[in-house]
């Protein structure tokens, strides 16, 4: 056995790896290392999207690939998502129902009054956007202290179960299209397990938006608000929480909840149109749903569902309704991938170019001198 | 413990595979001293290689037993809607197997053709087409004529088509789609 | 928690998924070959389209060769080479492109021509010609399923027009076997020929873009051209008409990298192909073309 000498580039790359994570440490003797805990916590929303894009419900691993990537979401979504390619996939769930979250906030911004009640719960929306300069300092006792506070100060009774959804009660009112109850029947289509090949089914758009990277979902999406589209969304419900996840029992087969996972879930009403089904014209639907507490990709998601509905529907009269457009431009790590790899060497490539282009320009010489 | 044959193992079915990449890029070249000899189907090992629960597998001629199925993993569909298609070359094909689409050339069947042997000659052909220099023969025992002609059927509407990969006891050999077969 | 993975970092049903594209693209030549394509770790277009065939393809009597640019010591051939001498313990790495069994490269072909029993995997960045015409890849699906490829001409001709030249510099559109056009990776025009009748059998790997294809070894494949216009690779000669040689080896016949001597400013010419260069420089015996520069 036999392996090529290390020559000049290999030591360039253990030496960037040793200045990389140099700089992770620059605090020095006065430093104390991340840990994974502090991430998760103190860092909560961070951590919830790397979840999110990794697509690999795993906090720990998820806290871990932050302190790797040094706090780079791409990065850290990316280890995740080499991580998840390692391990076999050896069961699915089946269909879990949203209503049984346990909620910690869910808004309607349709209905004033809605079963079970608003619950701001946390979210910045309000808050003012000044530096609090007291977190400057923060003093470990001033931390515990708010932690202590908030539990004590929380009536039992305000920590509610779950609630019905929103939606409910418009669609006893036949103002909404029916559920697709063959949808239900359908094998979903595995993203993980196989390409995308045009035209994908709609479970296939809805599972590549929820590993898609954020700021890329809020573009396109953003491109639809302003009016490169139609969607105008009212948001029927937005809610928070940790849905329970069930699995058949190895010996048993019955279902048994083995865990849960936080997660952000969001419904949009639409401008109505004639169903197809129903004689009478009804709202139309868009929906978002992605791991963690993020609000504004579920939204992102459940906008641009409602658009790439209306173009699979009658054809995309706008990117945002376009399923390739938005489905192969919206994944972090293949967008982020293809963009760094413009640093790797393109001598071959640019001589090739050069040549081209030396060649092109000594024909108009000639051109012009005859 | 169940001791499985050495066609489950990893290092194995490496190893066939690219005794199975040769044999389709050289279409008729025999790739020999690659199979396990355990006293399995002829051409078990083969699907062993190629086919898990992604994928779907016919058996007209049941030649698989059950026990087989459980380590295959792949789902049981007829002969003319499955991927893979497990076949005894000594039967005459009875069946339409799916040749892909135009824009999904892929989507069409591999046979998985069991026969008797790649070296005594029962019929002689005559192969021209990509992978092959010029021309080549390969002899075959064990397959009915009928084979030549359905599979002319099969592949005269290029990227339509099937690709067959013959399998003996002991060698193996491809012909797929776009060779041109002359009997001799 | 482990992150020790098995031989070939994959998990067996990822190989197998890989390895039953690899056989489609071969019996369907110049055909891109969905498949699902896993992440692996390293960067999308840093080659984990060849680096997941690669891995699909090679056991432990492998002899392999990872080159960039021509050359093994490129750090993205390092890094490559690396992660996989370190997932596949037993197998060998050489730079000795006459010794490798398994050759993946990222912007070349090997000079030295390739044997029948070798096989080379090129990465590929876009692995549809016809991107130069149609972004949408619903619709250039159909114009491969109808083997219409007049957009792409009528783009070489709009060329010849406007410049009275291909502009086309690198992947080069080539049409396999008469059928499919593919494109060959970002390998120099210089490298095209070499696709023609290979004895070797060339596979390529596209791992974003999540395709596989391949040309089988003495398979015709000609580059997009019109019959008055003749395909040319790159153009090496001086001023004076002369061809320029490497200033290393002397080689008068292998592409070349052109750079500028950080001593002296002036332009300088070098072999891209690293393991041609030393083996030509070691040779006493030096193939025609050759001079000793």
């Amino acid at each position: 056995m036999g392996y090529v000498a290390i020559k000049g580039g290999g030591r360039a790359i253990a030496g960037t790896k040793g200045v990389f994570d140099h700089l992770r440490t620059r605090q020095g003797e006065a430093g104390t290392p991340l840990d994974t805990d502090t991430i998760e916590q103190q860092l909560r929303l961070l951590h919830g999207r790397v979840i999110s894009e990794g697509g690999v419900y795993a906090p720990q691993l998820a806290s871990l690939a932050l302190k790797q990537a040094q706090g780079d979401t791409l990065e850290a979504a990316f280890i995740l998502r080499a991580y998840r390619s390692t391990q076999p996939r050896l069961t699915e769930t089946p269909l879990l129902d949203t209503t049984k979250m346990r909620l910690t906030r869910r808004i309607s911004a349709a209905f004033k009054d809605i079963p079970g009640g608003q619950m701001l719960g946390a979210t910045t929306d309000y808050h003012l956007r000044m530096l609090r300069m007291e977190l400057l300092k923060e003093s470990s006792e001033e931390f515990r202290r708010i932690s202590r506070d908030w539990f004590s100060s929380a009536p039992e009774a305000d920590l509610p179960d779950s609630f019905p959804k929103v939606l409910d009660g418009l669609r006893q009112q036949g103002l909404l299209p029916q559920p697709d109850a063959a949808a239900a029947e359908r094998e979903p289509f595995d993203i993980t397990r196989e390409p995308l090949i045009f035209p994908v089914p709609r479970s296939a758009a809805l599972a590549t938006m929820a590993r898609a990277e954020q700021g890329s979902l809020l573009a396109i999406a953003y491109s639809n608000m302003r009016g490169y589209g139609d969607v105008h969304p009212t948001v029927a419900e937005l809610r928070v929480g940790y849905l329970p996840v069930l699995l058949p029992h190895p010996i048993t087969g019955e279902l048994t909840e083995v865990g849960e996972v936080e997660m952000t879930e969001c419904e949009v009403i639409a401008m109505y149109e004639d169903d197809a089904d129903q004689s009478k014209a009804v709202f139309t639907l868009g929906y978002g749903a992605c791991y963690g507490h993020n609000e504004v990709k579920a939204i992102s998601m459940a906008i641009l569902d409602r658009a790439l509905q209306a173009g699979m529907k009658s054809g995309p009269r706008n990117p945002s309704e376009d399923p390739e457009f938005v489905l192969l431009h919206v994944d972090g790590i293949d967008s982020m991938g293809f963009c760094t790899h413009y640093k790797m060497p393109h001598y071959v490539t640019f001589q090739s170019d050069m040549d081209r282009l030396r060649t092109t320009r000594q024909k108009q010489t000639d051109k012009e001198q005859g | 413990m169940l001791e499985l044959s050495a066609i489950w193992k990893p290092e194995t079915q490496q190893q066939l595979f690219r005794a199975l990449l040769n044999a389709m890029a050289r279409p008729g070249s025999r790739e020999s001293n690659v199979i396990p000899a355990d006293g399995e189907a002829i051409g078990l090992p083969v699907l062993a290689v190629l086919v898990d629960a992604a994928v779907t597998l016919a058996d007209p001629h049941q030649l698989l037993r059950k026990s087989d199925w459980s380590l295959l993993q792949a789902a049981e569909k007829s002969a003319d809607t499955a991927d893979y298609i497990f076949c005894d070359g000594n039967r005459a094909p009875e069946f339409s197997p799916k040749l892909g689409t135009l824009t999904g050339p892929e989507q069409s069947a591999t046979l998985i053709v069991s026969v008797s042997g790649l070296n005594s000659v029962t019929t002689r052909l005559k192969l021209k087409g990509p992978g092959i220099a010029e021309s080549t023969t390969l002899v075959i025992d064990g397959l009915d004529p009928a084979w030549i002609h359905a599979r002319e059927d099969w592949v005269c509407e290029f990227p339509l088509g099937v690709d067959l990969i013959l399998v003996s006891e002991t060698q193996l050999a491809a012909i797929p789609r776009t060779t041109n077969v002359e009997v001799l | 928690m482990s992150s020790v993975q098995s031989f070939g970092y994959l998990d067996e049903y990822a190989k197998k998924e890989v390895r039953r594209s690899a056989l489609k693209a071969v019996a369907i030549p110049g055909y891109q070959v969905p498949y699902s394509s896993r992440e692996m770790p390293m960067g999308r277009g840093f080659g984990t389209g060849g680096l997941q065939l690669t891995l699909s393809l090679i056991g432990s009597q492998e002899t392999l060769k990872v080159i960039d640019q021509g050359s093994d010591d490129s750090v993205n051939a390092v890094n490559l080479r690396s992660f996989i001498e370190m997932t596949c313990p037993g197998i060998d790495t050489t730079t000795k492109t006459a010794e490798a069994s398994l050759i993946q490269s990222r912007h070349r072909i090997p000079e030295q021509p390739l044997r029948e029993d070798q096989i080379i995997v090129l990465q590929v960045p876009y692995p549809d010609p016809l991107v130069l015409v149609e972004p949408s890849e619903d619709k250039r699906k159909q114009m491969h399923g109808e083997m219409d490829y007049s957009r792409l001409l009528v783009k070489l001709y709009e060329d010849m027009v406007r410049f009275d030249e291909i502009t086309i510099s690198h992947r080069y559109p080539t049409r396999i076997n008469g059928q499919y056009v593919l494109d060959p990776s970002p390998i120099p025009r210089w490298d095209v020929p070499k696709m023609n009748h290979s004895n070797a059998l060339i596979l390529f790997g596209a791992g974003r873009e999540k395709k596989i294809y391949a040309v089988p070894p003495y398979t015709d494949a000609e580059p997009l051209v019109f019959s008055d216009v003749p395909f040319r690779v790159e153009d090496f000669s001086d001023a004076s008409g002369g061809r320029r040689a490497c200033r290393i080896c002397g080689c008068r016949s292998s592409f070349l990298d052109e750079y500028s001597d950080s001593r002296t400013g002036e332009t300088v010419y070098q072999c891209s192909d690293a393991d041609w260069c030393e083996e030509l420089s070691q040779s006493t015996e030096k193939p025609a073309g050759v001079s000793n520069a």
